[in-house]
């Protein structure tokens, strides 16, 4: 791939662990520029080498949020003329925001608006909290969710758990242990979601057709998995698949899967085509196909899975079959919705199950 | 009874009433003439249970004499669906009843609140010809009939009325005009409609049973009775029944109901959820939420909500271990989803600010944590409604599952002063007239 085809990207970190996760990934995607959003000036503090931009001075004082959303969409509307100039004349913005805080849920989505607005393609990476934080935290990251969908073109969900898969669970794991390996996938997760939306590889993806997946209501999600040896590219996706996130999400069970392998210059034909049918055997669905060779890979291959519609049809979501199908007569339906269905059972198949791991629905089908 | 069959039958029937009591005598309830002590007894048909009670009412008490409750059978969100099983339900509760008080009783007040119960705001005028343009209770009850005069569709009906306020020529917000001056009086009336069918086939139970009904009661007006205060009344307060088939919503502010709502959703669905959730029988679902069921998930105990049990499985299915949190969860996005819908409907009737306290009151009120989740929904404070009367039964003292049985004779007490003052000082209306043809329609 040419340097032309590269489109100029501008990887905005938005909150304290927005830009953490964009310090992470700084570099790995060589040729972007880097922004650091924040209401807290402690938290740009800590990157001082990097291009930082302090939203909301009047209404926050230069200190965070305090886990409030409106704060920071104040002060990104304030910021709006600063925000616009620091992003410039990108194509591709890409906004990673932590979606179960203050900063991330009310500053993210605006700044992808006014991306919108420069005419820029704007996508939110929105890292979910952990399982064992607030059922708050939770609904901030399902309000945000929904609103970043109106304001972006798409929402990737990046997992950031602590389940056996990236070492988080187990009497004997150290929390530090835990927390990085979550910390790492999750920048391994953004690294493969700004290589995607910023370069379309060679078998050529374009940003219309990867919109239509990953703008389905609720967003998507992402898992990655790197292989190499013998039948690397199908491990690879075994891996990507098998990533503790998207196998609770139950693959077979998505609407939407763009699949993305990243290898070497030794990448075949004939292993590309063991790929595709390996997520053919997986799942019905449609699929979208992209391939990009990176000399830099060598013997490895990075595989990137983004699903999108799963929570609607997933096995865990599925109603019993007698409650399915038109309301009998005499059912109680209010605005639309038959009340008569169990509440949790309807909450699963709502917006509150496309958090995942930790909506309060997933919590009971675990 | 004496008191009973001293009341025409027409009066019986309809239960026009109460308004009277309210505007001009004092809130609380009280006799107004000393003498032996009277029996009123009420009859409540729900949804999971059918409560009989019957009780003794001298000066200002009223003792419970018995108590008798049936598991109902035939009756689905409120209303009778299988006649001959309700009726059965209902005479196993009033003989019961009636050995148990050893006295006869055939005559009940009885609660209805089906869901297709509809209220709505009602205005009617006299004008006060009299040369000295005082204001009497025959001005009063003539505004208050007028107010009742209401065209409706010919299968509904208006089973109960209650005053808001009254206003003399330009002056309004007045709880009593009796005695004031002034040359037109208006009273503001909300009026509750229930079909005529539904009002039938409860008539027809009643007959099946071998009793009449003293008067109808919408079961709202009856559970505020029971459970909410004047302050709250005046104030303000949002009074949720929770039943085991519907959900009676009411709003009270400046001493008037202001807002009512029957919804056929109920505890019964908490018990469905639980049995679907966990895979279990409805009784064994029923009996969990009743041992161990909460409906806020932050009132339990971090290390007992993962603590897992055994609940019993349905036929043929293994028996399966359920933590606290999970039942937790199942009831509280149940309980959650009425109390938003209960939110929803009283913002749509624009009365978002009126209700400064909610009062939650019912069977499902029942429920751990179900006040501190009302508290969250609907940001105000909440409290459990909790019916006080004098009884011998511990079962109906203090709990909200009696609040409409409770309610239904408070109520039904006023009621009986209301149609006896109204004996003594007949108005010949048109309120009057439809009273005539309602007897003539139902007898």
């Amino acid at each position: 791939m040419t340097d032309a085809a590269v489109k100029q990207t501008v990887v905005v970190g938005v909150g304290a662990v927005g830009c953490r996760l964009a310090a992470a990934i700084r570099g790995k995607p060589a040729g972007h520029r880097y922004l650091f959003v924040d209401t807290d000036s402690h938290s740009l503090g800590a990157h001082p080498e990097e291009e930082t931009l302090l939203i909301g001075a009047a209404v926050c004082g230069g200190r965070g949020t305090g886990k409030r959303p409106e704060l920071a969409r104040r002060a990104a509307v304030e910021a709006e003329d600063e925000i616009k100039q620091a992003l410039g004349p990108a194509s591709v913005v890409v906004v990673a925001a932590a979606f179960g805080g203050g900063t991330g849920v009310g500053a993210g989505p605006m700044i992808a608006r006014f991306a919108r607005e420069l005419g820029a393609e704007a996508i939110v990476g929105a890292v979910d909290p952990f399982v064992f934080e607030s059922s708050v935290r939770a609904e901030y990251a399902c309000e945000a969710l929904l609103r970043a969908g109106d304001q972006a073109e798409a929402v990737v969900r990046i997992p950031c758990t602590l389940l056996p898969d990236n070492g988080g669970d187990g009497p004997g794991v150290r929390f530090r242990e835990a927390f990085a390996a979550a910390e790492e996938h999750a920048a391994e997760a953004a690294v493969a979601l700004v290589q995607i939306v910023s370069n379309p590889g060679m078998l050529r993806v374009d940003f219309g057709d990867l919109r239509r997946v990953l703008c389905e209501p609720g967003g998507a999600v992402i898992g990655v998995g790197r292989a190499d040896g013998a039948e690397r590219v199908e491990n690879a996706i075994r891996h990507a698949c098998n990533s503790s996130f998207l196998d609770s999400h139950r693959l077979h069970a998505a609407a939407n899967i763009a699949l993305h392998v990243a290898g070497g210059d030794t990448l075949s034909l004939k292993e590309v085509e063991e790929g595709a049918r390996a997520i053919r055997a997986i799942s019905g669905a449609d699929y979208l196909l992209s391939v990009d060779v990176r000399p830099e890979l060598s013997d490895e291959v990075i595989a990137t899975v983004l699903l999108s519609g799963v929570s609607a049809d997933s096995e865990e979501a599925r109603p019993p079959a007698e409650l399915e199908g038109p309301p009998p007569p005499g059912a109680f339906v209010y605005e639309g919705v038959n009340i008569d269905v169990p509440t949790f059972l309807r909450r699963s198949r709502g917006p509150h199950a496309r958090l995942g791991g930790r909506s309060s629905a997933h919590r009971f089908a675990r | 009874m004496r008191q009973s069959s001293q009341l025409a039958p027409a009066q019986r029937i309809l239960p026009f009433s109460t308004q009277a009591a309210r505007s001009s005598e004092t809130p609380k309830l009280r006799l107004q003439r000393a003498g032996p002590p009277e029996t009123v007894a009420a009859l409540d048909i729900g949804s999971s249970k059918i409560t009989c009670v019957i009780a003794q009412a001298e000066d200002d008490l009223l003792k419970v004499c018995s108590l008798a409750i049936e598991p109902s059978r035939g009756v689905e969100r409120g209303e009778v669906k299988d006649l001959d099983q309700v009726a059965d339900a209902a005479r196993a509760a009033v003989i019961r009843a009636q050995s148990e008080a050893r006295m006869p009783c055939d005559r009940f007040f009885v609660g209805v609140a089906g869901k297709d119960s509809q209220g709505r705001n009602s205005r009617g005028s006299v004008m006060v010809a009299k040369e000295n343009h005082v204001i009497t209770d025959k001005h009063v009850r003539q505004a208050l009939n007028a107010a009742r005069n209401i065209s409706l569709p010919s299968d509904r009906q208006i089973i109960d009325s209650v005053p808001q306020s009254f206003a003399v020529d330009n002056s309004a917000g007045i709880r009593n005009p009796t005695g004031m001056t002034g040359s037109r009086l208006d009273a503001e009336v909300y009026l509750a409609t229930e079909s005529v069918n539904c009002i039938r086939n409860i008539i027809s139970c009643l007959k099946a049973v071998g009793c009449r009904h003293e008067g109808l009661l919408f079961e709202p007006f009856a559970s505020a009775e029971a459970v909410l205060t004047e302050d709250e009344k005046d104030l303000g307060a949002v009074q949720i029944d929770i039943g085991e088939g519907t959900m009676d919503i009411a709003v009270y502010y400046a001493g008037g109901p202001r807002f009512t709502r029957v919804l056929p959703v109920g505890g019964g669905h908490i018990a469905r959820d639980v049995a679907v959730g966990l895979g279990i029988t409805l009784d064994a679902a029923r009996e969990l939420v009743h041992a161990r069921g909460a409906a806020y998930e932050s009132i339990l105990d971090p290390h007992e909500a993962k603590q897992e049990f055994d609940v019993p499985a349905a036929e043929g299915g293994e028996a399966c271990a359920c933590s606290a949190g999970k039942l937790c969860f199942i009831i509280e996005s149940r309980v959650g989803e009425m109390l938003e819908i209960a939110r929803k409907e009283i913002r749509r009737a624009g009365l978002n600010g009126h209700g400064t306290r909610v009062v939650l009151t019912g069977g499902t009120a029942l429920l751990k944590g179900i006040a501190k989740k009302a508290q969250q929904v609907f940001g105000t404070h909440a409290r459990i409604g909790r019916p006080k009367i004098y009884t011998d039964h511990p079962e109906l003292c203090d709990n909200p599952a009696y609040a409409t049985a409770v309610g239904l004779l408070v109520y039904g007490v006023k009621m009986r002063r209301v149609v006896e003052k109204e004996q003594r000082h007949p108005v010949v209306s048109v309120a009057a007239s439809s009273y005539k043809w309602l007897r003539e329609f139902f007898f």
